[in-house]
């Protein structure tokens, strides 16, 4: 490649270009919609499964470890995912408890939760709240809250997201009672775990990993991971160890998980442009290692 | 009447794109906006929880003999490394950090990262395709073990299986690369689909037309001159 | 320097045996809980040495020092809104602050595109083979790759279900080894990378 003159601030031309040109390609197929088939894999069906499995009267806890700039990518998964898990609230008494490893997924998941699941702000004045299911707001510390919220979790989150203290909440006591010992709610009292995160999954793997549904044949591992597509590279290995249950990595995946619980929404919309965008991703990939071998060719016939 | 939303998520968005044409006086202005509400937000919440988990259980509720003591000491001995004779205090507290931290993470760390890693998930007498996937399995992870063990020298037989280690191990970064792109990918698609919805389609014409303008007047010699670089 | 140290030694062994002997549960939960306190302090240092840091730029008036007047201002004023109209503070954080955080985030997006178009080159056997299965895994992560190419799931599938997964096994092992190396090395006291620059 013919370097070019650099100027400071600047990118060099080819690479304003592919920016310019990846801009348009994206834009074509959201002004003139194409709706291309969605195939849904194995893992959003698994995923799906997993929350359709809770029993009457099961726990779900939700760790909200998201980001603002990640939302995107993993907004369409966890958006139909809180969709789904409180469709269970009212159709099976299922209770579920949120917290949140990240400032920014604290916000996010008051967000989704009054605009996607319809909870009203502030959420205490939902009659469900404290009965049925509890925002214990941000809780800092990573692993070690990980950690914590499935040895007791009254001590890790003594009180919920308005302050109330959670040790009364009736959520709490139901939970509580599920297993030994009975007045302390640890991972043994959990039916299904679900995280957002957008970093690896190692951490939740290595704190609940161990802790499961046995009796619908999960002895541990009863666990779904939101996160970014990359991950489900890395989340192989703990799904085929039976560690985790599925991950919905990413765009794509939300998208299929939106039309398992039919209700299709942004990342549904977005498929036709990630089609565009991979293929425009390989042709750059294919194009300048033709580009590369037709020069090194003729460098080579010159000598 | 165009909402404010719409216009502020269109003018901040470009702002930040403007930089992919050329950093200027816009972007960096949209950059120590960025830094400075996260400046804002962080403090905002760090109090929140200070007064939340701090303040309230032990002044408000007058809890005065209580076991926040020690976290709070911990807490506040960290400010100590502002100044040269109390330095030493704050280590007190990064070590009581990683040692909780370090803990937690190693025990969970045998029992799921190293024992259940070497248990073979699948071994079946009957299942044929599915044993010979766990074998390819072991045989890969020996593989890559063996390439990143630097204690001995890698040369003939080890040389061998740490060369097939290696090229596992590209396997390994295809994967995570193949899949990364999606979520790369993902992110400006987002904001494109705002992008191309009118009334944000208006803006984003704008920028369009600003930035043909700045190519045309720079090919004839005609450079735009701010106050700020 | 050897307090830290034997601080270090002390949390750590009693959270070890906390974890293996199920004892020393109340102290175990004021230590976890105590993590929570002590991380919000070390937030607040690092918002402060940002501030002291633009406060200096300001003052001394370096390059660029008008940004600093922008970063700062506008900490004041989102934290100023937190304490006196929470409706506005959540407005600003979610049409603003989100706003910006996507678009940066998009912005270093973008260079995967410049990284395909100048760093992925065939240039060994190593790089073909990563290059070959990215181009594999970008087809069948495509909604339309498969039907496009009816086979390329189940090769995807199998090449993230077993080479992928050896791999991952391997990397998943060293990390599990490196974090127990880590702790001993600490308790012997060759680590001290955590107690920063004087440690």
């Amino acid at each position: 490649m013919v370097e070019e003159k650099k100027v400071s601030g600047e990118f060099p031309k080819a690479d304003r270009l592919i920016f310019l040109t990846f801009l348009v390609l994206m834009m074509i197929p959201m002004i003139f919609p194409i709706g291309l088939p969605i195939p849904i894999s194995s893992l959003s069906r698994e995923a799906f499964k997993a929350v359709e499995e809770v029993p009457n009267g099961g726990v779900i806890l939700i760790e909200e470890n998201n980001a603002f700039g990640t939302l995107v990518d993993i907004g369409p998964g966890e958006s139909a995912f809180l969709r789904h898990a409180f469709e269970k609230l009212v159709t099976k008494d299922v209770r579920i408890i949120i917290y949140s490893g990240s400032i920014d997924g604290n916000q996010i998941s008051q967000r989704f939760l009054r605009e996607y699941v319809g909870l009203p702000d502030p959420f205490n004045t939902d009659p469900t709240y404290g009965k049925l299911w509890v925002h214990l707001g941000w809780i800092p510390g990573g692993e070690t809250i990980i950690a914590g919220m499935v040895t007791n979790m009254a001590a890790t989150a003594p009180v919920d997201l308005y302050g109330n203290p959670t040790v009364n909440m009736e959520v709490f006591k139901y939970v509580a009672a599920r297993a030994p010992p009975i007045d302390i709610i640890n991972g043994n009292d959990i039916n299904l775990f679900m995280v957002v995160h957008n970093t690896s999954p190692d951490a939740w793997i290595r704190q609940w990993g161990q802790y499961g549904d046995p009796q619908r044949g999960f002895p541990h591992g009863n666990q779904i991971q939101i996160a970014s597509s990359a991950q489900q590279a890395s989340a192989m290995v703990f799904i085929q160890a039976g560690q985790m249950r599925s991950i919905i990595g990413g765009q794509r995946a939300g998208a299929e998980y939106e039309l398992l619980i039919q209700r299709p929404g942004l990342g549904a919309s977005t498929m036709d442009a990630q089609n565009f965008a991979h293929i425009f991703g390989i042709a750059l990939i294919i194009g300048a290692n033709i580009i590369f071998w037709s020069q090194r060719l003729k460098r080579r016939s010159e000598k | 009447m165009i909402p404010l939303e719409v216009i502020l998520y269109s003018v901040l968005v470009l702002m930040v794109w403007s930089g992919l044409y050329r950093v200027t006086w816009v972007f960096r202005i949209a950059e120590s906006l960025i830094v400075g509400l996260f400046l804002g937000f962080t403090i905002y919440n760090g109090i929140d929880i200070i007064i939340n988990r701090v303040w309230n259980p032990i002044v408000i509720k007058g809890n005065w003999i209580n076991p926040l003591w020690f976290s709070v000491v911990m807490g506040v001995i960290t400010w100590g490394r502002f100044h040269r004779s109390t330095e030493f205090l704050s280590r007190w507290s990064l070590a009581f950090l990683a040692a909780i931290g370090s803990a937690l993470a190693v025990s969970g760390a045998i029992r799921a990262q190293i024992i259940a890693q070497l248990v073979v998930q699948v071994w079946s007498y009957t299942d044929l395709w599915a044993t010979l996937n766990q074998i390819i399995i072991f045989v890969t992870m020996i593989c890559v073990l063996f390439y990143f063990t630097f204690s001995f020298k890698q040369s003939g037989a080890k040389g061998g299986i740490s060369r097939l280690g290696r090229l596992v191990f590209m396997v390994q970064l295809g994967c995570t690369f193949g899949t990364m792109v999606m979520g790369n990918f993902a992110i400006p698609i987002g904001i494109v689909y705002e992008l191309s919805k009118p009334p944000a389609f208006y803006f984003t014409i704008g920028a369009f037309l600003i930035i043909m303008l700045d190519i045309i007047l720079r090919r004839v010699g005609i450079e735009l001159k701010f106050p700020f670089k | 320097m050897e307090i830290p140290i034997a601080l270090y030694i002390f949390f750590s062994v009693f959270m070890l045996v906390r974890y293996y002997f199920d004892v020393g549960k109340e102290l175990a939960d004021v230590f976890t809980s105590g993590v929570i306190i002590v991380t919000t302090f070390t937030l607040l240092i690092g918002a402060y040495n940002l501030t002291r840091y633009h406060v200096k730029n300001i003052q001394m008036k370096r390059s660029g020092w008008y940004y600093g007047l922008i970063l700062l201002g506008s900490a004041a004023g989102f934290l100023l809104l937190g304490y006196t109209d929470k409706a506005k503070y959540l407005w600003v954080q979610t049409n603003v602050l989100t706003t910006l955080e996507t678009a940066m985030l998009s912005y270093v997006g973008m260079y995967m595109f410049t990284a395909m178009f100048r760093a992925a080159r065939t240039r060994s056997l190593d790089a073909s083979v990563l290059l070959f299965i990215t181009i594999i895994l970008m087809i069948s992560m495509m909604p339309v790759g498969s039907i496009i190419f009816p086979g390329i799931t189940p090769i995807s599938n199998w090449i993230m279900q077993v080479p992928n997964t050896g791999a991952t096994k391997a990397f998943t092992i060293g990390l599990g080894l490196g974090l127990l190396a880590l702790m001993v090395r600490t308790w012997l006291g060759i680590e001290r990378a955590y107690l920063g620059r004087s440690g």
